[in-house]
């Protein structure tokens, strides 16, 4: 267990190493001066190249590139061009909308998923598991950004019961914080949810068929408890797989639904960085999603080899 | 002693026979093939015949309701939404084919070579596949979009490109699946080097998982691709595409609900139709691999 752990950290950092690379040398061909986007057209030559020196642009790439790479380990993400202040300060308070929005919707697909799953496996067969599995057949081809819009729709226009998009802030209002997510949480969701709930029901069933189900049964134990206590357990291997995968996917899904809600979180931040060339928080914030990706990558790994011995030696 | 021996059809046609014998039973099958047939007629017609030109904008006839003239309506600039919606399709179907096919051009070889050489070069391929599952998939696109700026080229390479290692990594499973089977020794003792092998006996034999994994693809791309162009990083106007009749109706979500509910619909029948066809062709092709792996 030990040297798997080990292994697989030094994968991680290699893969973090890479990643950093990857990010840096994609911003490196952008077209484009950010010096002479910060000040415009009419920047005269002489404080154009004042500005490139304090931006350190002059510094070839593999000194650029170290600088950056060290400053992250050390706090130090550099300063935001165009709003002036440490794009680590920026991030901490995107985070602060970006972060509650995806666990929300990772907490809330899985609550809905999980137990109807079950259900669907239980009734494995009857017309209630068809219908469940083909609303999950239909939730999955929802596009998260449509069903925004129709979430807005029904309940910030007809009904006026939620706000339609933007964020109070945490300091400003708490419950108008939180129910300025409401809307986006349930958006993002919903897919995510019907993925979940059919890999669930699949794996249940795959479970349900193995011979110590059966020994489960002979001895006594009564359904639902065999249900609960030998197949849900050991059907909730593929499903921490997802859940895994699903995590890049709600990264991915927060970019979008933040740009319907108008939210001020990291998704947007990096939107909007592009478009106004503001590569160093680009930069940052896109390196931090994936770091963030590649890291519950790892944890899923070390929680399968905690769970299941055998794949300890694999790989 | 000449007997005769005798005489079986041959196994392709057996196949074919079975297979479409199943599929006229497998109710997935059957609505997802349905659904993919009526959107890439809808998009090929479009080449064409639209019922509107929708080039043309034109206030007098903004936000009309269903008529005759007009089936599904106009919307705020005075366009055809069906005319529209079958443009739409079009863009959607071309950019999902092609970023498909490029993720297959380039995952499938990847993926053989690393099953067939083993050792360092298949590290190395998969450790990249790694890595390009590391980047959110749509956020790179995003990222690769808005650096070399928005369009339909640009949003086809982006989604692309996330296809590669799932294409590379169906290919090298399958691959190593086949390795040690009697047929692919039998081919190795005749003399055929690795590259025959792959090409001859190889391919033909992991076709089947390929196909059922690209219709698969094919609904996620068709859904990227409706994010990217809802972002204003995908198709440009004039062209349609429903991320951007979805972009445009969100403003007038208020006062003309509907005009948001055919793109999002479209896309949601185009995404149900090819998962549906996908899983149906899985269980017709391969009964053993019923689950989805999402």
């Amino acid at each position: 267990m030990f040297w798997f752990a080990f292994l697989r950290l030094l994968g991680l950092t290699i893969t973090l190493l890479a990643a950093s690379l990857v990010i840096f040398l994609v911003l490196e061909v952008i077209p484009g001066d950010p010096a002479e986007v910060m000040l415009g057209l009419s920047a005269q030559a002489d404080t154009l190249a004042a500005l490139r020196t304090e931006l350190g642009l002059n510094a070839p790439a593999t000194e650029r590139y170290v600088t950056w790479v060290l400053g992250m380990f050390q706090g130090n993400f550099g300063i935001s061009y165009t709003y002036s202040v440490p794009v680590a300060e920026l991030i901490s308070e995107r985070i602060q909308v970006s972060l509650p929005l995806a666990i929300g919707a990772l907490t809330l697909s899985t609550i809905l998923a999980i137990p109807i799953g079950v259900y669907s496996a239980r009734h494995h067969g009857k017309s209630v598991d068809t219908g469940i599995m083909s609303i999950a057949q239909i939730g999955i081809a929802i596009p998260n950004f449509w069903f925004a819009i129709l979430l807005v729709y029904v309940f910030a226009i007809v009904l006026r019961i939620l706000p339609s998009g933007g964020f109070p802030g945490w300091g400003e209002s708490v419950t108008g914080s939180l129910q300025a997510l409401i809307l986006p949480v349930v958006a993002l969701a919903l897919p995510q949810a019907s993925i979940l709930a059919r890999v669930m029901r699949s794996a249940l069933l795959d479970v349900l068929h193995e011979d110590f189900i059966r020994t489960a049964r002979a001895k006594g134990l009564s359904n639902s408890a065999t249900l609960w206590r030998h197949g849900v357990r050991n059907a909730l291997i593929p499903v921490l797989t997802i859940l895994g995968l699903q995590f890049s996917f709600l990264i991915a899904g927060t970019v979008i639904i933040e740009n319907v809600f108008y939210l001020p979180g990291l998704g947007r931040l990096i939107f909007q960085g592009i478009t106004q060339r503001d590569l160093i928080v680009v930069k940052s914030s896109v390196m931090l999603l994936v770091a963030l990706t590649i890291f519950v990558t790892f944890l899923v790994d070390i929680a399968y080899a905690a769970i299941d011995p055998r794949l300890r030696q694999s790989r | 002693m000449n007997q005769e021996l005798p005489s079986y059809p041959p196994l392709a046609s057996y196949d074919e026979i079975s297979f479409w014998k199943k599929a006229l039973h497998s109710r997935s099958f059957l609505v997802g093939a349905s659904l993919a047939v009526l959107i890439v007629i809808a998009g090929v017609m479009s080449l064409f015949w639209t019922p509107h030109s929708i080039d043309v904008l034109s206030v007098t006839d903004r936000l009309q309701p269903i008529s005759h003239d007009h089936w599904f309506g106009t919307d705020q600039y005075g366009r055809d939404i069906f005319s529209m919606l079958m443009v739409g399709a079009r863009t959607s179907i071309i950019v999902a084919l092609v970023a498909v096919g490029i993720g297959m051009c380039v995952g499938v070889p990847l993926g053989l070579l690393a099953a067939a050489k083993r050792g360092f070069l298949e590290e190395m391929v998969m450790r990249t596949n790694d890595l390009i599952f590391a980047f959110p998939s749509l956020l790179s696109a995003v990222l690769i979009t808005s650096i070399f700026g928005p369009g339909t080229i640009n949003a086809v390479i982006a989604i692309g490109i996330f296809n590669i290692p799932v294409f590379a990594r169906v290919a090298r499973g399958g691959a190593l699946s086949l390795s040690g089977r009697e047929f692919l020794l039998a081919a190795r003792l005749s003399g055929k080097g690795s590259f025959l092998i792959t090409l001859e006996h190889v391919i033909p034999n992991i076709a089947n998982l390929l196909i059922v994994q690209a219709t698969i693809q094919l609904s996620l791309a068709i859904l990227a691709e409706a994010g990217l162009s809802y972002l204003g990083l995908g198709t440009q106007p004039p062209v349609a595409s429903w991320g951007r009749m979805l972009y445009e109706a969100q403003t007038m979500v208020a006062f003309a609900p509907q005009l948001a509910l055919y793109p999002g619909v479209a896309i949601i029948l185009s995404v149900l139709g090819f998962n549906l066809l996908g899983d149906g062709m899985r269980d017709l092709l391969d009964p053993k691999m019923r689950r989805r792996v999402a």
